[in-house]
């Protein structure tokens, strides 16, 4: 018996909700309270450190950052119960700050490209709450326009100019280049699809939630288009998603749920589940 | 991929993780950076990319231009293009970074050309999908060589990637036509570089001539607006006169690239000439060899090599 192997690149700066997400599926995969998600069937490599993300997600404490050090690939097989098909899910539980470290640096572990290589599909994290826009002078000018205010105080003093700092960059020039550099990495210029999940989308103000791709686009246009310049090669979809199921300091509220798969929400704009396996189901 | 399976169904087996941190060795990325035209390596065709050849004098604002059309993208699809891609993503920052917030200049300012001109990368593609992406190189070229280039013709043959232009963009200087005492002096390094560059036959047949008036926001908003603008008219008139039948095509823009007067947009004027300069060659002219850097064969140089074999198979 011979079973598919499926491996999804998890990429995203730090905090950018991949290691709550990565809790989220193992619970919900795990537990089996979907009937329509992804379903454990067995267990590849060291699940102690799952379990203790899971622990953690599961009783509304503080997920952990992953360090560079403790970087891993998790393996799960898993069954689709409609399709009934098997298959072996490698996913990375990546650091942040190895991403910002390849737009920094220019470089990445070779063990990264093999896995690059071979990847069915990119998730690509980010947080509504932790996007640096790259503000222009024009623009924040503008918005002060009748606020009486200095101007030297949104602009600082030529003493204080700061020196182009690449780690400061506006969000959605680094998760476009770290998607070309997978591009890149690919061989016979064969870019894989892309999940954007918008992690922590409770979060988004209640007016701007109707579809994360509407949401991309007005929030990150440059990642926005060049998806959708590129989607014959690499199809994409937005999701918004909230693993936890609400903002920490709520926690109390949060614990009231008996199955803590119930405080899950995953939304495209036009469909919304609980399933958290979705946006890997898809890209697989 | 397939492997087998030697578990029972409902157990849970137990193995090392991979640590994708591990490997001792790492693999080098796009540098991101300005691509210099000297040191290149592979070919490309005169279909891909397409070469726009910015001159102008020290501080004419061809930076400025060059930066704002990347920020124009970052703001969302300009002229019906989205953005596909960058090779110099870098490049392109380390040039907008003074007009942003986080540097806390006092003004939107952005940093001089360096001496050796670079060229900076755009990948744009129509919104309605109809057309493949347009590979854009653009060369900014310093100030200091506009200026040997007017006054030598050897500067002139020596002027790098212009024989492949598809679009010279000539700027001039709007700050200088509002001074009563330096309009001439725009005059004459407008003509006197095209002079050159058509006399010593350095400018290609088939390229097209944009001719920018740049910070058009002083011009309207000088003391003198209207001897200002009466100028530039009459420039632009004299211009068609001497060039109107020596180059393929004649085009005349007014650009307020970046300025913090509220009553220009972004990017001001820049909408009337994008579409041009995006728009695909349709007649390949001659075969031009661009050699690119090694580390850039996995980007533009494996584009370049693929649309070669593409055209090469039609």
């Amino acid at each position: 018996v011979t079973l598919d192997q499926a491996k999804v690149v998890v990429a995203g700066l730090p905090k950018s909700g991949k290691t709550t997400f990565l809790a989220a599926l193992w619970e919900t995969v795990s537990s089996r309270y979907i009937s329509t998600s992804l379903q454990l069937k067995s267990l590849k490599g060291d699940y102690e450190y799952l379990n203790a993300i899971r622990d953690a997600w599961a009783d509304c404490n503080e997920v952990s950052r992953t360090p560079i050090a403790a970087e891993r690939v998790v393996t799960m097989v898993l069954e689709d119960p409609q399709s009934h098909r098997i298959l072996e899910l490698h996913l990375p539980d990546p650091s942040g700050e190895s991403f910002k470290n390849q737009w920094v640096d220019r470089t990445a572990p070779a063990a990264y490209k093999d896995f690059v290589e071979v990847a069915s599909g990119v998730a690509v994290f980010l947080h509504p709450l932790y996007v640096e826009d790259g503000t222009l002078i024009k623009d924040a000018q503008a918005a002060l326009v009748g606020i009486e205010r200095p101007v030297s105080a949104i602009q600082g003093s030529d003493e204080a100019t700061v020196p182009f700092d690449l780690s400061r960059v506006a969000t959605q020039v680094i998760l476009v280049e770290l998607l070309q550099f997978i591009a890149q990495l690919r061989p016979h210029d064969n870019p894989p699809r892309v999940a954007v999940i918008v992690s922590a989308w409770d979060l988004v103000p209640v007016g701007e939630r109707a579809a994360p791709s509407e949401w991309l686009r007005k929030n990150l246009p440059l990642l926005e288009q060049y998806l959708v310049a590129n989607r014959e090669a690499a199809p994409f979809k937005v999701f918004g998603v909230s693993a936890q199921g609400g903002d920490l300091k709520d926690a109390q509220n949060l614990r009231t749920f008996q199955r803590p798969t119930d405080r899950i929400s995953v939304t495209d704009g036009q469909t919304e589940s609980k399933d958290i396996t979705w946006p890997v189901r898809w890209l697989i | 991929v397939s492997a087998p399976v030697n578990e029972p169904a409902d157990a849970i087996a137990v193995a090392p993780p991979i640590d994708v941190g591990a490997a001792a060795d790492e693999i080098e990325l796009l540098d991101g950076k300005g691509l210099s035209p000297d040191d290149c390596t592979a070919i490309a065709r005169s279909s891909v990319p397409k070469v726009l050849f910015f001159a102008g004098t020290a501080n004419s604002g061809k930076t400025t231009l060059l930066s704002t059309l990347y920020m124009l993208f970052q703001r969302g699809s300009f002229c019906n293009y989205n953005f596909a891609g960058s090779a110099t993503l870098i490049g392109f920052e380390e040039r907008t970074h003074l007009s942003r917030v986080a540097s806390r200049s006092v003004y939107a300012a952005v940093p001089r050309t360096r001496h050796d001109p670079e060229m900076l990368h755009l990948r744009v593609r129509p919104i309605d999908d109809r057309h493949s992406p347009t590979e854009l190189l653009m060369c900014d070229l310093p100030g200091e060589s506009f200026r040997e280039a007017k006054d030598s013709g050897e500067a002139c043959l020596r002027l790098p990637v212009i024989r492949r232009a598809d679009h010279v963009v000539l700027l001039i200087d709007g700050e200088k036509i509002v001074d009563s005492t330096r309009r001439q002096q725009a005059r004459n390094d407008a003509t006197g570089l095209l002079t050159s560059l058509v006399l010593n036959g350095v400018l290609p047949s088939s390229s097209a001539v944009d001719i920018i008036f740049t910070k058009w926001d002083m011009v309207e908003l000088c003391s003198e607006a209207q001897k200002a603008t009466d100028f530039a008219a009459f420039l632009e008139e004299d211009l068609r006169r001497l060039f109107g039948t020596k180059v393929c095509e004649l085009r005349f823009g007014r650009v307020a690239a970046y300025t913090v007067e509220a009553k220009y947009e972004l990017g001001f004027g820049l909408k009337a000439l994008f579409p041009a300069w995006a728009a695909p060659v349709e007649r390949r002219t001659r075969p031009f060899q661009l050699r690119l850097r090694a580390r850039y064969d996995t980007s533009i140089d494996q584009y370049a090599l693929a649309a070669s074999q593409t055209v090469a198979g039609k």
